[in-house]
């Protein structure tokens, strides 16, 4: 404990070094703008800035990136509270409750409480990737395909968290987009699915295209047809107003706790990561919560516990990189081509070979959290500012916006029209009242949970038994069948404890 | 139906930024570019370098290692901009480089998967659509197991793989990969049959064999080297030619008996009908780059590949050997005709 301590200490000399200071500022403030446009991932963001780091030190270079990874989780909040338009797939869990809260002219709310969840998780995440990195990667190695399996399954069952009013709409949301993401290259048979003999879709459809058009364009056209249905929502610029009171903050508090664990757990998962952490602590939220008919209705734990997941998330999948050497998400995968580049060489010797720059880096994510809860406090009212501006003018900007992102993906024209009839399909879903982010969960978690299936039937040559032989992924599969069960089961108990009241 | 004022404006706006947008999208379509002579001062424009495989992995370094040697080294001072076009197992940017014909200002990063993925995909372009201009090295697949494994060399992998057909698993990043193909000859050359389970990366496939999920599997030296050192993971052989000089106890698959040999190329190809002056060009720089220090000590010597380069027509005449020979193994595999799914 007490080496530990002295390294953090040291990790602390060098990351608050006037230049290492200026790096991880200059990394949060990029990774809050990259966050916050749609179109730019997180990975385009970090591999664009990699050349600039060429000739740099090795631990300035690494504080820098790594503050743009977490930065923009931040930033993708902004875009996903103010103007529905979620940028990355971790934050679409945030749409549903903060862009109501916005419309209801409490966006500098959603925008606070996801700054402090963020924070807190960001922070708590920090402390377990100082105290807890070997064990944490030992627990990771523990999961094979079965346990994947599982715990998308489990995943999954976010659905009737996020689905809306009816359980059959939902489900046709999530059964459609696992549907779209079968579009591509199937690499188990190395065979091309849906593609009808175009090279370009092989690749799959692009998320943030389907989101964006889902989202963001489709609440665009549904405001075109409402009549009057966007007054200016008047903001206060206080940045008092984006304090949570007592009561919200009350009813956030342990949102916040159970999104920060989940993440923990999922982020340090390799291939897993904040998304599926997001929609977990979404869906666990709602299950907790003594008012769930609130949620999808601007309820704030729904913005704090899937802000708080994501950002733990992003935090504890730092450990495989560090301690294994193996990147356990896109963003981090970037990270270690860097690394080689700068002539480190991951692995788990890292730690010993360069405790510097490990140790730097690990302490650097103590302040950059800190630059970022500041930056953001007095940033918000600025942001949530833009809602005075009238909704024309606002639509016009975010249809610019989405469509140059959506271009800029791939410089693919396609990408363009694609999203265009996202567009109107995330129009009509919204109109007929089927769940656009259940469309996203069937999108995102599809591909793996059919990879983790099929690479489980694989291993166990066509068992179904190893779903349950095995411990860990026994008891995710009987969370997930319990998970599954329980709203269903409430529903039922509600339903006949109304029937009791009327007979008597 | 009523309209407030506000309303009629959202649309009109709205429907200009749609307007403006489509009109932009008229425009790309028509710019078509023939082949054009290169000027006295090329490259006097940006070079736009495709990867066609996602940040992070052994092209992008190889990619990125290039552009900063030519910088650092004062080789060549155009400027070399890396992009990603990732997706598809390399189709996705392969197509993109393939439409830009007589583009003097692309290049692309090849590896084997250049002559392979537009066999088993049957892609609209091929190896040959491209324009060869250099093979600077050939990187090296290395066969290993965790630490703990009861597979001490690769007979008794192989032997309990023949015993029992599929009780053996490979971890591999997709059937039709290098990894696969390399599996293929194996198989070929023994009376082995493997379990090969498809990963979506390199990582995931690390990640399943130290958690012991999956039983062996193949990687690039540098990307493991990590976790040799470390004693988590173990090689039993190299599928070249030689040994590697950093692992010497290593043996090849060849010494050993089997008629196998799988290296990676690594190259740079051009888009369809460059310029000969521009291929003369990059062809000569990267000869001067691959000689520096710097690329022999920081590139291959640390990640453990061997210096291979091969100028234009060698390169062309050389992957013309290897079109034919990946060819003959993926019709043996089946490859390309639908497999059935497990």
């Amino acid at each position: 404990m007490l080496e530990l301590l002295q390294s953090l200490g040291d990790g602390f000399r060098i990351a608050l070094t006037p230049t290492n200071l200026l790096f991880a500022l200059a990394g949060v403030l990029a990774g809050m703008i990259i966050g916050a446009l749609p179109g730019i991932g997180t990975v385009v963001g970090v591999s664009l800035l990699l050349p600039l780091t060429y000739g740099m030190d090795p631990t300035s270079a690494i504080i820098m990136l790594a503050a743009i990874y977490y930065g923009a989780q931040y930033g993708g909040t902004i875009t996903s509270v103010l103007m529905n338009l979620p940028g990355e797939a971790a934050t679409v869990a945030t749409t549903l409750d903060g862009y109501q809260m916005a419309r209801q002219g409490r966006a500098a709310k959603a925008l606070g409480i996801a700054t402090i969840g963020s924070f807190v998780a960001g922070t708590v995440g920090v402390i377990v990737v100082t105290l807890l990195s070997p064990v944490l990667a030992n627990f990771a190695l523990k999961f094979g395909p079965p346990e994947y399996f599982a715990l998308i399954l489990l995943g999954f069952t976010a659905i009737s968290a996020i689905g809306g009013s009816s359980l059959v709409k939902g489900l046709t949301s999530v059964i459609l987009g696992l549907l779209i993401s079968t579009v591509g290259l199937d690499i188990m048979t190395g065979r091309p699915r849906f593609t009808f003999g175009e090279d370009w879709l092989l690749g799959g459809l692009d998320f943030v295209v389907v989101a964006v058009g889902l989202f963001g364009i489709g609440e665009i056209l549904d405001g075109m047809m409402t009549p009057g249905g966007h007054p200016i929502i008047k903001t206060s610029l206080s940045w008092r107003n984006s304090i949570p009171s007592a009561a919200e903050w009350i009813r956030s508090r342990w949102a916040i706790v159970r999104g920060t664990l989940v993440g923990l757990a999922i982020g340090v998962l390799p291939g897993a990561g904040s998304t599926l952490a997001s929609f977990i602590a979404y869906s666990v939220e709602r299950n907790a919560s003594k008012h769930p008919e609130e949620f999808g209705k601007g309820a704030i734990e729904g913005v704090a516990a899937p802000e708080s997941a994501n950002n733990a998330a992003s935090a504890t999948a730092m450990i495989p990189l560090l301690t294994l050497g193996v990147p356990g998400s896109g963003t981090t995968a970037v990270l270690l081509g860097g690394f080689l580049l700068w002539g480190l060489r991951p692995g788990p010797l890292l730690f010993t070979q360069h405790p510097d720059f490990a140790w730097g880096l690990i302490a650097s994510m103590y302040i950059g959290n800190m630059m970022l809860v500041l930056l953001n406090i007095f940033a918000i009212p600025v942001f949530a500012s833009m809602l005075r501006i009238p909704y024309a003018i606002q639509a016009a900007f975010v249809v610019i916006f989405a469509l140059v992102g959506a271009y800029s993906i791939s410089n693919n024209q396609y990408d363009v029209l694609i999203m265009i009839a996202f567009g109107l399909l995330g129009f009509a879903m919204k109109r007929l009242d089927f769940s656009p982010a259940g469309l996203i969960l069937g999108l995102v978690l599809g591909p793996l949970a059919e990879l983790s299936l099929r690479q489980s039937l694989t291993l166990s040559r066509g068992n179904w038994a190893i779903f349950f032989e095995r411990p860990i992924s026994g008891a995710l599969m009987v969370l997930a069948i319990v998970a599954l069960a329980w709203p269903l089961a409430r529903r039922a108990l509600v339903q006949r404890g109304d029937l009791i009241e009327a007979d008597g | 139906m009523t309209t407030t004022p506000s309303a009629v404006r959202i649309r009109a706006l709205s429907l200009a930024a749609l307007l403006a947008v489509g009109m932009a999208f008229a425009g790309w379509s028509g710019s078509a570019i023939g082949a054009a002579q290169i000027p006295e001062n090329y490259p006097d424009r940006p070079i736009e370098f495709v990867v066609q495989y996602a940040p992070g992995g052994g092209s992008d370094n190889f990619a990125r290692m290039i552009a900063s040697t030519l910088a650092s080294e004062g080789i060549s001072d155009a400027t070399l901009n890396v992009v990603n076009r990732e997706g598809g197992s390399g189709a996705i940017g392969q197509a993109y480089v393939a439409g830009k014909e007589g583009d003097n200002y692309t290049l692309m990063t090849m590896t084997s998967a250049l002559v392979t993925s537009p066999v088993v995909l049957d892609l609209e372009h091929d190896f040959e659509d491209f324009t060869p201009i250099a093979r600077l090295a050939a990187d090296q697949l290395l066969i290993v197991v965790p630490a703990d494994s009861e597979f001490q060399t690769m007979e008794d992998l192989l032997a309990a793989a023949s015993a029992e057909p599929d009780s053996v698993s490979w971890g591999g990043t997709g059937l039709g990969g290098e990894d696969s193909l390399l599996l293929g000859q194996i198989e070929q050359a023994s009376d082995a049959q493997l379990n090969y389970v498809a990963f979506e990366s390199g990582g995931e496939v690390q990640i399943a064999l130290l958690g012991g999920h999956v039983d062996v599997a193949s990687s690039n030296p540098n990307e493991i080297i990590g976790q040799l050192e470390a004693g988590e993971l173990r090689p039993l052989a190299v599928a070249g030619d030689e040994r590697l000089t950093l692992l010497p106890d290593v043996p090849t698959l060849q010494e050993m008996g089997f008629d196998v040999l799988f290296e990676q190329a690594r190259g740079i190809v051009g888009p369809p009908g460059m310029d000969p002056a521009a291929v003369q060009y990059w062809a000569d720089t990267l000869k001067a780059m691959t000689e520096t220090e710097k690329w022999q000590t920081e590139y291959l010597e640390r990640n453990m590949l061997l210096d291979a380069y091969l100028g234009p027509e060698e390169f062309a005449a050389w992957m013309a050997e290897e079109t034919a020979a990946t060819e003959a193994l993926i019709a043996e595999m089946g490859l390309t005709e639908a497999t059935p799914a497990p």
